[in-house]
C-alpha cells in the first residue's frame, strides 16, 4: 500500500469521525429527549401501565376500547358524531380557520391604514399571555354573573338574560375555541403582515393599472403571493388545535360532562387522575399519529421550496 | 428526614404546618412539607419516579383502595398506631380497605350543611326540618329577579353531595351504602327517585340563582362569592364544612362566622332517616415503615395532636380529643352536629374508585343539564362502571 492511500484513508476516517463528533450532541439529545419518550409511551400503551409502570401486557386493547368503546373519546349515532376525538376535528376547523381568517383580515386591512403598528401590537399583544392566564380572563369574561363578565353585562343591557357558556354542551367548545382566537390571532397577523410587505410593489401596481379592484388584487396577487407563509401558519395552529389542553383544563376541565374534552385531556384524565398509564399513553399516541401526516405535509413543502430556489 | 405530601393549601396547609412544627420539637426530626390541591397527579408522578413520600394526606378512601390494590401502603397496625384507643369504630373504618387499616383520620367535615346569608334572612335563624320547609323558604326569601339557592353545577363535585345527601335522605343508609360499594346498579329505581327529588329544588329555576343555564357555569368559588362576596345577591349554598375557611380565608376576609355567614343541616326528607349526615373527611396514609413514619403516624392518633388541629380550626374526630379550641362558632356547630348525628354515611363518590368518582360527577352534569335522559345517562353510566371493574 502506498504511503498516499493510507494517508487518504487516514483522512477519511479522521473526517468521518469529526462528523459522527458534530452530530452526536445532537443524536443524543434527541434520542433521550424524543425518540426514547415516543418509544416508551409506545410500549406503555400496550400494556395497563397502572400508576405509570409496566404491568401487564395488553395488546391492543387499550386502542380497541378507546376508538370502539368509550363514548367520551369517540361516540357516533344516528344523531351524529361526538367525544374528544370529535372535538380536537372541531378545534382544528375553528381554530385554524378563526385565526387564519381573522390574521389575514386584519394583516391585509392594517396593511392600508396610517396607525397600523398600533393595530398590530394591539392584536399581537394576547400572545405574550399565557395560555393559561388567557383561560382564567376568559373566565371572568364567560362567568354567568352579569357583575363579573363584560359580555353578560352587554347582554343585561339590551334586556337577554344571562348566558351560561361554559355550562351548556352546546355553545362550551366554541366559547373555548374563540378565547384560543383571540389569542392565537396576533401571530397570524404579524406573519402574514411581514409577507405581505415583501411583495414587490410593482406587482400591485401592475395589477391595479390593468384594473384589478380591491377584492380581485387580494384574490389574484396577494393571497397567490403569500401562499408560504399562509401553510406555515395554518400547519403551527394546526398541529397546536390537536394538542391542545391547558385552556380546556383551566377553563372548563372537559365539562360540562365532557362536552368540551379533547385528546390532551383525556391524557392527563386517564394518566394522572385515574392512574391508567397504558390507556393515557394510547391517546397520546394518537394524538401523535394525528400530527404525522401534517409534518409530513409541511417538511414535504418545505423542501418543495428549497429545492425552488 | 421526614416527607409529608397533603392534598391542602391556604390555611389548612399553614395550620398542619403547626403541627408538624410541634411534632419536630418533641422528636427532633426535621420534616419537608409540601402541598398541592391536585394531589392525584402529583402523587402519580411521585410513585412512578420512585420519589414516592412518607406520609400523605388524602381525601378519598377510594384512592386509599387504589393505593392499596397496588400495594403501595402500610397498615396502621404494622406501623404501631393507637386507632382503637383514640377513634370509635365508625370513625376508624372509614380508612379501612378489606377490613384493614391504612387509612387514619385526620381531619372531619360535614357535608350536610346548608350556608345562608343571616342579613338575608328576617325573623328568627332559618331551620327548615323537611324537604317542604325547604322550599318554603326559598320562595319566601325569593325577592326581586335573583332567586336565593346558588348551584354551582360547574364544578360536578358540588352535584355529587347533592344527590348523596337526598339519597341518604330517600333512600336510607343501607341503599347508600350498596350503591356507592357497587353492591346497587345505579339503574336501581331508587336512584331516579332521589334525582328527582334533588332536581325539584336545584333543578327549579323558582328557586336557583340565575336559573338552571347560569347555574351549569357557575363554579364553587364563583357561587360563594355570590352569597358571601363584598356584593352578595344570592342566600344560600350547600356545601361541606370546609366552606366556612374557604369563604374566610379566598372568597372575603371580613365574613365573621356566625355574624355574616351561618348554615343549618341538611333538611330531612323521609322522616324515616331523620338525623342523617354525610362525612368527608381527609386521611394520613403512610408509603414507608421506617421510624420517623412510626413516630409521626402515631403522633396523628394523639388527643393532643387532635387539640393542636382544632386550635386551626379543623376537627379531628379523635375521641379524646379537646374540642373547645375550635375558633368559630361555625366550626363548633358543625363538630356537634358529627359528634351527635344518629346515621353516619361517607362521601358516597370519594368511595368509589377515582376513575368512577369522576364519571359519576360527570354523569350528574348530564343528568343536570337534560333531566329527561336521566335513565338513558343512569345505564349509560352504569354500564361504564361495570366496564372498570366496579360493581356487577
Amino acid at each position: 500500500m502506498s504511503s498516499g492511500s493510507r494517508r487518504r484513508r487516514l483522512r477519511a476516517i479522521k473526517s468521518a469521525a469529526g462528523g459522527v463528533l458534530f452530530v452526536a450532541p445532537a443524536v443524543i439529545l434527541l434520542g433521550a429527549m424524543l425518540v426514547y419518550p415516543i418509544i416508551s409511551t409506545i410500549r406503555l400503551s400496550l400494556d395497563t401501565g397502572i400508576f405509570l409502570r409496566l404491568q401487564k401486557f395488553v395488546g391492543l386493547a387499550n386502542y380497541r376500547r378507546l376508538l370502539l368503546h368509550d363514548p367520551s373519546f369517540l361516540h357516533y349515532d344516528w344523531i351524529g358524531l361526538s367525544g374528544s376525538l370529535v372535538n380536537n376535528g372541531i378545534w382544528l376547523a375553528l381554530y385554524v380557520g378563526g385565526c387564519l381568517g381573522f390574521g389575514l383580515m386584519i394583516a391585509v386591512l392594517a396593511d392600508r391604514v396610517g396607525y397600523e403598528g398600533f393595530v398590530k401590537s394591539v392584536v399581537f399583544a394576547p400572545l405574550s399571555i399565557a395560555a393559561t392566564a388567557t383561560g382564567l380572563v376568559w373566565l371572568l369574561v364567560y362567568a354567568p354573573n352579569p357583575r363579573i363578565s363584560v359580555i353578560n353585562a352587554l347582554l343585561g343591557t339590551v334586556g337577554i338574560k344571562p348566558i351560561g357558556f361554559l355550562g351548556n354542551a352546546h355553545i362550551v367548545n366554541y366559547a373555548v375555541i374563540a378565547a384560543a382566537v383571540w389569542s392565537g390571532t396576533g401571530l397570524a397577523v404579524v406573519v402574514l403582515s411581514a409577507a405581505i410587505k415583501s411583495i414587490p410593489s410593482e406587482i400591485s401596481e401592475a395589477a391595479r393599472i390593468d384594473g384589478a379592484s380591491g377584492f380581485k388584487e387580494f384574490r389574484m396577487v396577494i393571497l397567490p403571493m403569500i401562499s408560504g407563509p399562509v401553510t406555515v401558519i395554518s400547519v403551527t395552529l394546526a398541529i397546536t388545535a390537536i394538542k391542545v389542553f391547558d385552556i380546556v383544563f383551566v377553563m372548563t376541565r372537559g365539562g360540562p360532562n365532557g362536552a368540551s374534552s379533547v385528546i390532551g385531556y383525556v391524557f392527563y384524565d386517564q394518566v394522572f387522575q385515574r392512574g391508567r398509564g397504558g390507556y393515557g399513553a394510547s391517546a397520546a399516541v394518537i394524538m401523535l399519529i394525528l400530527v404525522i401526516p401534517i409534518m409530513i405535509f409541511s417538511i414535504r413543502r418545505l423542501r418543495a421550496e428549497g429545492s425552488r430556489r | 428526614m421526614l416527607t409529608i405530601f397533603s392534598d391542602w393549601t391556604g390555611g389548612d396547609q399553614s395550620n398542619f404546618g403547626n403541627v408538624v412544627a410541634e411534632f419536630t420539637k418533641e422528636t427532633g426530626i426535621d420534616v419537608e412539607l409540601s402541598g398541592s390541591t391536585d394531589f392525584l397527579p402529583v402523587l402519580q408522578t411521585r410513585i412512578a419516579s420512585g420519589n414516592v413520600p412518607m406520609v400523605a394526606i388524602v381525601p378519598r378512601p377510594g384512592v386509599i383502595a387504589d393505593f392499596v390494590s397496588q400495594k403501595l401502603l402500610q397498615p396502621l397496625d404494622s406501623l404501631g398506631v393507637d386507632v382503637a384507643g383514640n377513634f370509635s369504630s365508625a370513625m376508624a373504618s372509614l380508612g379501612a380497605v378489606d377490613g384493614k387499616n391504612y387509612g387514619l383520620v385526620v381531619k372531619a367535615n360535614s357535608k350536610s350543611v346548608i350556608y345562608y346569608r343571616p342579613q338575608a334572612i328576617s325573623g328568627a335563624a332559618p331551620a327548615p326540618a323537611t324537604w317542604d320547609a325547604f322550599k318554603a323558604l326559598l320562595t319566601q326569601t325569593a325577592t326581586g329577579s335573583v332567586k336565593p339557592l346558588v348551584v354551582t353545577a360547574k364544578d360536578s363535585w358540588t352535584l355529587t353531595d347533592w344527590f348523596e345527601n337526598v339519597y341518604l335522605r330517600t333512600a336510607g343508609p343501607d341503599k347508600y351504602q350498596q350503591l356507592f360499594t357497587g353492591k346497587l346498579p345505579f339503574t336501581d329505581p331508587s336512584v331516579k327517585t332521589a334525582l328527582q327529588t334533588m332536581l325539584s329544588i336545584i333543578g327549579n329555576s323558582a328557586y336557583v340563582t340565575g336559573g338552571l343555564q347560569v347555574a351549569q357555569s357557575t363554579g364553587y368559588n364563583d357561587g360563594l362569592a355570590r352569597v358571601f362576596g363584598l356584593k352578595p345577591d344570592a342566600d344560600f349554598i350547600m356545601e361541606g364544612g370546609f366552606t366556612t375557611s374557604v369563604v374566610t380565608t379566598s372568597v372575603n376576609t371580613k365574613v365573621v362566622p356566625g355574624k355574616d355567614m351561618s348554615f343549618f343541616p341538611f333538611p330531612d326528607i323521609n322522616s324515616a332517616y331523620k338525623g342523617s349526615l354525610e362525612l368527608g373527611a381527609d386521611f394520613a396514609v403512610a408509603f414507608k415503615s421506617n421510624d420517623a413514619t412510626k413516630k409521626f403516624m402515631a403522633f396523628l392518633a394523639q388527643p393532643s395532636t387532635a387539640k393542636l388541629f382544632a386550635a386551626g380550626g379543623v376537627i379531628t374526630p379523635n375521641k379524646n380529643a379537646d374540642t373547645s379550641a375550635l375558633p368559630n362558632v361555625l366550626i363548633q356547630k358543625e363538630s356537634q352536629l358529627i359528634t351527635t348525628a344518629t346515621t353516619v354515611v361517607f362521601d358516597g363518590s370519594d368511595q368509589m374508585p377515582g376513575g368512577v368518582g369522576n364519571d359519576w360527577a360527570s354523569a350528574l352534569q348530564g343528568i343536570y343539564a337534560s333531566p329527561n335522559s336521566i335513565d338513558s345517562i343512569l345505564s349509560q353510566f352504569q354500564a361504564s362502571a361495570k366496564s372498570s371493574g366496579f360493581g356487577s
